[in-house]
């Protein structure tokens, strides 16, 4: 079921109403939450819920598994074990088959048969979040910073619909305790929900679709037949496209929750603000970024074993990172960049701080000279992951050097507004927005529903027939 | 964990100068009632301002439960919509918005601008190519095409079918792509294949169309759009996946298991084509591929048999068996195969219809051989070795 339709909008309204009528019963309600989240992921296919329920199972399973044991490296390693078997269905589900067809190409390169059989496996929508969120309950109750949850409520966090198909990744120490206590009925906050929503809805149903359809897909889909200044253009849309598709998810998760009383952590933050590539990640999907930090960098060692090791572990992290996105080259190549940049740019900082020199940017002319080039480090980086092969992404990439004599028709003034707008709404201070919000905040409910439908109104006018899936969907 | 002992790579939320912004005003909690109140306005509101379009939409979907219960749901509520005008002003503020609010269900088509030819412009005295040339205005004696307008027709003036215009760089190759979703993925493929210095590849596809409801897009009408206002050289079609429905037509409806379901159908697929065809365009008809879900093989094989038949009894028509063309050796659906040069690839999509990038190339590449070995399409027009 998809955030920006009818069906979530009549789902949604059943489940809120439901869902304010049980509040009092927390066992009733939780297990209104567990169904509803299963019906929502049904929605794609029923056959995927048995999925979710084993991935669950191991989950609650392992944590019990390993809270019986006292010693701590012991409990470390029950984890460790827990933590695979809850990866197999994701590397078999992700990964299989581009290794059995690597295989199958690389033996008959030698006159072999193919070892294992070529099948088709179908990436279950969402099944790399819930996974990391399985394994971050395992691992935080291996470092007893939480108890094993009663199964009830182990399923309901791990399938809790909001955050199911594509994040946030939120961590049992902050969900568990809320899906434990019945909600606050006196404190939903309607007015930040509501622009959450509606933004969010902005951001997926106008912006991004509009950008996609106008530049981004013709140019990364036919690099060869489109002008530099058009691939220039699609390099920059397309950084905007998965900011507003994804952000935009995000914002709609984090806005549904709250309507339930329910409060996820911050997943974006600016991130075209960045003034280094260590600082664009401190801002975005800074969820899985956390991930990323507690359960695979600093249990590498993190950065005190040497500069060496730290680099070798930025690296590890950045390129399991990349590959956690997707079977192949082109994440590893975006990984690979990220965690060259922030290698390079650690080495930077530390020779900076050794002669005296400011860490950051100190004037507003360094702060926008450092924006302009951590953005374009990150552009550079988005060819490879939006490129479906390496060397598609060297043919867009091409295209910036030999194909400044063809016209652009693709680059409109609504596109590079788009384009321009989204990008100054990063890095000017002081948007419109809290004021709005408050100024709604003290309307009737009545009024407030209306203004809420003129805007749900223009978003769905200035729309495209049909939503296209969210990007980190196929994640 | 303390801030300080974070490693300084990654994010943190804890580092006090990165934690999130909170909003310095909170604004004001309310209660279950109140948000319900504010959603169900919202929600009412929204519904009653596209009551009539979704009302349109829910009528041209396929028939069945869901249909129906949209249509109980919706009707009482449009009904409410007219009755407080609340439909009048929105169609207004769509207006206002640009947009049709009685535009076709399926959306509207959008050609985009394409560049004139630069017909002042002298020639190459090196190329062997003909001076470029617009197409000439449809000659008075040509008979009136539907809708009352003049188009050239080799055909019906007694000359032959031409092969396909030797593009150049002032007036390169129109080639429009149109049908399904399927249409949309084989347009890039086609933008890869094709000269861009010598083509333009337009991907007007339409997701979720076909020929059967022209009530939710009308493919003949855009067709002669296309046609008109593009003036291609060559049109590829795919589509035929999402017609496993009843066919709408002006006297009313055949339903799928009527046994004139497949005249009709043949009847809109000639029109289309002859939509295409009548002004001199070349079209290349691609089949519909085999698929995962074996229950729908009959059904497809039979529109195929519809579209081959159409376009052989068209000279300006080509069809691509693209269901032999992706078959397996003993008939049935595969998700890897082998590519002309014989490497392994992942050709289908996990849906069992769709292509991958790598399959709707190898589809792209046996669609312009099509168009080669039938119009003699110009190699100077490809970036590929046929």
């Amino acid at each position: 079921m998809l955030f920006p339709t009818t069906d979530f909008a009549i789902f949604f309204a059943i489940v809120f109403a439901m869902h304010w009528v049980l509040n009092p019963h927390p066992r009733a309600r939780k297990w209104l939450l567990l169904v509803s989240s299963y019906v929502f992921y049904a929605w794609w296919d029923w056959r995927l819920v048995w999925l979710l329920v084993t991935v669950s199972a191991i989950a609650q399973l392992g944590a019990l598994w390993v809270e019986r044991q006292d010693e701590q490296a012991a409990r470390s390693r029950r984890a460790i074990v827990a933590s695979l078997a809850l990866l197999l269905p994701l590397v078999w589900f992700k990964y299989y088959g581009f290794f059995a067809l690597s295989l199958a190409n690389a033996f008959e390169g030698i006159g072999l048969s193919p070892p294992l059989p070529l099948l088709q496996v179908v990436l279950p929508v969402g099944i790399s979040f819930y996974t990391f969120m399985a394994i971050s309950y395992v691992v935080d109750v291996s470092r007893l910073e939480i108890t094993p949850a009663s199964w009830l409520d182990t399923f309901v966090y791990l399938a809790f619909f909001p955050h199911l198909v594509a994040g946030p990744i939120v961590r049992g120490e902050e969900l568990l305790p809320q899906i434990r206590r019945r909600r606050d009925p006196e404190r939903i906050d309607v007015s930040r929900a509501a622009f959450l929503i509606l933004g969010g809805l902005f951001k997926k149903v106008v912006v991004s679709s509009f950008l996609a359809a106008q530049i981004v897909d013709p140019v990364f889909g036919a690099p060869g037949a489109h002008s530099a200044l058009e691939t220039l253009v699609a390099i920059y849309g397309y950084a905007i496209v998965i900011y507003t598709d994804f952000s935009g998810y995000t914002d709609i998760a984090i806005g549904v929750a709250l309507l339930l009383g329910f409060e996820f952590p911050v997943n974006f933050d600016r991130p075209y603000a960045a003034v280094s590539l260590r600082d664009f990640w401190h801002r975005w999907h800074i969820t899985l970024s956390r991930w990323l930090r507690d359960y695979l960098y600093i249990p590498l060692g993190g950065g005190k074993r040497g500069e060496v090791r730290t680099a070798i572990n930025v690296m590890i992290t950045m390129l399991l990172g990349g590959l956690w996105h997707g079977a192949g080259w082109t994440f590893v190549a975006w990984g690979g960049l990220h965690g060259i940049g922030q290698v390079v740019g650690r080495w930077r900082r530390c020779s900076r701080e050794r002669r005296g020199l400011p860490l950051e940017p100190a004037s507003a002319a360094a702060v926008l000279r450092a924006r302009v080039v951590t953005f374009h480090l990150i552009c550079l980086g988005w060819v490879f992951f939006r490129a479906g092969s390496i060397g598609r992404a060297f043919d867009v990439l091409d295209r910036l050097v030999t194909g400044w004599a063809e016209p652009s028709t693709l680059v409109t003034p609504l596109v590079v507004a788009a384009i321009a707008g989204m990008l100054l709404l990063q890095n000017v201070p002081g948007t419109p927005g809290p004021v709005v919000q408050r100024t709604f905040s003290r309307l009737a409910p009545v009024m407030q529903g209306a203004a809420l439908a003129v805007v749900l109104f223009a978003i769905t006018t200035l729309g495209p027939n049909g939503v296209a899936p969210f990007i980190y969907f196929r994640f | 964990m303390a801030a300080e002992e974070l490693p300084p790579e990654l994010a943190t939320l804890e580092d006090p100068d990165r934690a999130p912004r909170e909003d310095a005003d909170r604004s004001r909690a309310v209660t279950p009632k109140q948000a319900g109140v504010t959603l169900a306005v919202c929600l009412a509101l929204w519904a009653m301002a596209f009551a009539p379009t979704l009302e349109r939409t829910a009528h041209t979907a396929p028939s069945g439960a869901r249909r129906d219960a949209a249509l109980a749901i919706l009707r009482p509520v449009a009904v409410i919509s007219d009755v407080l005008a609340v439909g009048d002003a929105a169609e207004g503020a769509m207006r206002a918005l640009g947009h049709d609010p009685n535009g076709p269900s399926g959306g509207e088509l959008v050609i985009p601008e394409l560049e004139t030819p630069d017909v002042s412009v002298q020639p190459d005295p090196s190329s062997e190519a003909p001076a470029p040339t617009t197409k000439p205005p449809a000659s008075p004696t040509t008979p009136p095409a539907e809708g009352g307008r003049r188009r050239p027709n080799p055909l019906v003036d007694g000359a032959p079918p031409s092969d396909i215009r030797i593009p150049t760089e002032r007036d390169r190759l129109r080639v429009v792509v149109v049908g399904d979703s399927l249409s949309q993925g084989l347009a890039p493929a086609l933008g890869e294949l094709f000269d861009p210095s010598n083509a333009r590849v337009l991907s007007l596809g339409r997701i979720s169309t076909g020929l059967a409801r022209p009530d939710y897009f009308n493919w003949q009408a855009a067709l002669r759009r296309i046609v008109d206002e593009v003036r291609p050289d060559v049109v590829f079609v795919l589509l035929g996946t999402n017609d496993d429905q009843p066919i709408v037509t002006s006297e009313g409806t055949v339903d799928l298991g009527a046994t004139d379901w497949t005249y009709a159908y043949r009847e809109r697929a000639a029109a289309f084509l002859r939509e295409a065809t009548s002004a001199g365009t070349r079209v290349v008809w691609v089949g519909i591929p085999v698929v995962a879900e074996r229950e729908r093989w009959d059904f497809y094989r039979r529109l195929n048999d519809v579209y081959a038949d159409t376009a052989a009894a068209d000279p300006l028509a080509a069809y691509v068996d693209s269901w032999r063309l992706l078959e397996t050796r003993d008939g049935g659906y595969a998700a890897y195969l082998r590519n002309e040069r014989g490497v392994l690839q992942e050709m289908r999509a996990g849906d069992g219809f769709h292509f991958t990038p790598n399959g709707y190339l190898y589809l792209g590449r046996a669609a312009i051989r099509a168009a080669v070995e039938a119009f003699s399409l110009a190699p100077a027009s490809l970036e590929f070795r046929i």
